[in-house]
């Protein structure tokens, strides 16, 4: 399971992150949702090693991994909001930045790589690609360590609803496979797939319960 | 680190994509700037030789000695190819001068020759305007300061000779005239006036040496332009998956930096190449180059590789500072031209103020210059290789923590 203690960041006198706190057991997944500019995406990044917490823990089955630079990024994946890929290149080339080639076979013939349906577009050049494609392809680069956790930046922004299922049932099969997935969202399907539901305000994450209705949500933001 | 190479093997891989379109540009950048290196030098020798500079010569040159000094620089002198002397008024000197009839004046004082005869320090003056500082000023005011130093001081020689003959109670004779024609003949022997000053302009090297220098270095400032769209980076969501993937900044300006540098040596390589091939006897305004084939291309374009790690480092940290194609651009271009202006690659620096000098030497863009004019002269020196290393250095630091800054502030 993870524990999220406290997490604080602040940008001079900014300070998106006052005291974030939630949990999850293997095979949840956890939706953080907020306004826009709430710090949902500064929080993933904190949790993704990418920026520096101010202070708090981020623990997975006890450790704290904030403070465990190298074991971090073998556990925790991060797929970020925008396309994190070289957009002139093949997704085979792309991929042979996180994997080495035997894996990467070995990936794409019967693997997570398969799973994701990559082998069908590998020699396409990422610039080709519909954003379905370029966010299976983004989650297949940041999964090359087969991590425990997996922290998602609105997986589905701006796809359509093809892609959006193609994704939904990926991350389905990760919860069954006993990861624990964090996405934050805006989308109303991607709040079913969620089994814990906070909403960020203020620096700090307050838990809901979502039953669907959005009204509800909308009030609370 | 193996990783840090598989990201430069892709970046390389990328950047080669776009490598037809860059080498494409690259040479119409050399042709457009081989056209104006050739007509400036053209048209600087074409003036040199045809050019004559007229000076308006004011007030009193009655005087026994400095008429004929004068009409002998007129007459005798080989400057007088090269100098045209014109007796007028203050007033219509100053008219010709404002039209541009003539480069200078020179005001010979009223009682010149009698001052001269006491002993009095009275110089000639000289007057030009400040707005054509070029080659040709400098030239005329080496030549106004040695006709006036040289007349002034070997008159009042011959004079206070004459004066304190007299004043002994020697008959100043056929002695003194002997002196005074000692005196012109070695105002007349003098020679070279023109060379020297233009050893001052072009750092030892000839003009047409100095000035391929700086068009080279011009030119590779420019190449910047043709590589922005492969390293201006418009989403740094990738830089961000890889530094929590344990790839900080480091290690991705690396990769990013060593495949702009590769790309940009093998473009300059070709275009050196080419230049050497197609253009070799072109080249033979620059006198430092005595043979200009493919052996010393090769030669000549690694020679460049501090120069060209310096500057590809600096146009590496526009790019990283430039957040979108356009602005990127340009940044590129306003900074080559600044650059290159500044640093001496479009005018021989000398012309410049000892401020801009200064600044120049600590500059990419004149360490860069510098050490290229250095290398056409066969003077390379290891205080030039450490300055472009510590520049380098610095450089690459303040890249590093610029992309440090954009994965943490993005």
């Amino acid at each position: 399971m993870i524990e999220v203690k406290n997490i604080k960041k602040s940008f001079g006198k900014k300070a998106p992150l006052t005291g974030a706190s939630f949990c999850a057991e293997n095979g949840q997944c956890v939706g953080i949702l907020g306004k826009n500019g709430s710090g949902k995406s500064t929080l993933l990044s904190v949790l993704a090693g990418v920026l520096p917490a101010d202070g708090g823990e981020f623990l997975l089955d006890g450790e704290d991994f904030l403070k465990k630079d190298k074991l971090h990024a073998s556990f925790v994946g991060y797929i970020p909001q925008g396309t994190p890929l070289l957009e002139e290149l093949s997704a085979y080339d792309n991929l042979l930045l996180w994997y080495d080639k035997k894996e990467l076979k070995k990936e794409l013939e019967s693997g997570v790589l398969k799973l994701l349906g990559i082998d069908e577009f590998i020699k396409v050049p990422v610039h080709k690609m519909s954003g379905g494609m370029k966010k299976r392809l983004s989650i297949g680069c940041a999964v090359a360590k087969k991590p425990r956790v997996l922290l998602l930046d609105e997986p589905s922004a701006a796809l359509d609803l093809i892609a959006k299922e193609q994704i939904a049932d990926y991350l389905r099969g990760c919860k069954r496979n006993g990861n624990i997935l964090v996405l934050t969202t805006h989308d109303e399907s991607e709040l079913c797939l969620c089994d814990k539901w906070y909403i960020l305000k203020n620096g700090v994450l307050e838990e809901f319960c979502y039953n669907g209705d959005v009204h509800e949500l909308s009030r609370r933001l | 680190m193996k990783k840090a190479f598989v990201y430069f093997g892709l970046q390389l891989k990328r950047a080669a994509k776009y490598f037809p379109f860059i080498l494409a540009l690259s040479l119409f950048l050399c042709v457009c700037l081989g056209a104006v290196l050739g007509a400036v030098v053209r048209l600087d020798s074409a003036a040199e030789e045809k050019q004559k500079v007229t000076l308006g010569i004011v007030g009193d040159t009655q005087g026994s000695y400095l008429g004929f000094g004068i009409s002998a620089l007129q007459t005798l002198d080989s400057s007088r190819f090269v100098v045209e002397m014109v007796e007028m008024t203050e007033e219509e000197a100053k008219k010709k001068l404002e039209n541009g009839e003539i480069s200078a004046y020179a005001v010979i004082p009223e009682d010149f020759v009698d001052s001269t005869v006491r002993g009095d320090i009275k110089k000639i003056r000289y007057v030009t305007t400040d707005s054509a500082i070029g080659v040709t000023t400098v030239f005329m005011d080496e030549m106004l300061d040695a006709i006036s130093v040289m007349l002034v001081d070997s008159q009042k020689g011959v004079y206070g000779l004459q004066n304190a003959m007299w004043d002994n109670g020697h008959i100043a004779g056929s002695d003194v005239d002997k002196l005074a024609s000692e005196y012109f003949s070695l105002i007349l022997a003098r020679s070279n006036i023109s060379e020297q000053t233009e050893l001052g302009i072009s750092d030892s090297l000839s003009f047409g040496g100095y000035m391929f220098c700086g068009i080279l270095v011009f030119f590779v400032l420019l190449c910047g332009i043709t590589f922005c769209p492969v390293y201006i980076k418009r989403d740094v969501s990738l830089s961000r998956l890889m530094r929590a993937s344990g790839r900080g900044a480091f290690s991705q300006i690396f990769g990013e930096y060593l495949s702009f540098f590769l790309l940009m040596l093998a473009n300059v390589y070709i275009i050196v190449c080419a230049l050497a091939l197609f253009a070799g006897e072109h080249l033979g305004f620059v006198s430092e180059l005595s043979e200009t084939n493919f052996l010393w291309a090769q030669k000549f374009t690694l020679s460049l590789v501090p120069a060209l790690l310096l500057i590809t480092a600096m146009q590496f940290l526009i790019y990283e500072f430039s957040s979108g194609l356009v602005g990127g651009v340009l940044a590129q271009f306003l900074s080559a031209i600044a650059l290159a202006y500044v640093c001496g690659c479009l005018y021989p620096i000398n012309f410049f103020p000892d401020a801009i000098k200064m600044l120049s030497a600590f500059l990419p863009a004149g360490a860069a210059r510098e050490y290229v004019c250095a290398l056409v002269g066969g003077d390379v020196s290891a205080q030039g290789i450490v300055k472009i290393a510590v520049m380098f250095v610095l450089l690459m630091c303040a890249a590093v923590l610029k992309r440090r800054q954009r994965i943490l502030h993005s």
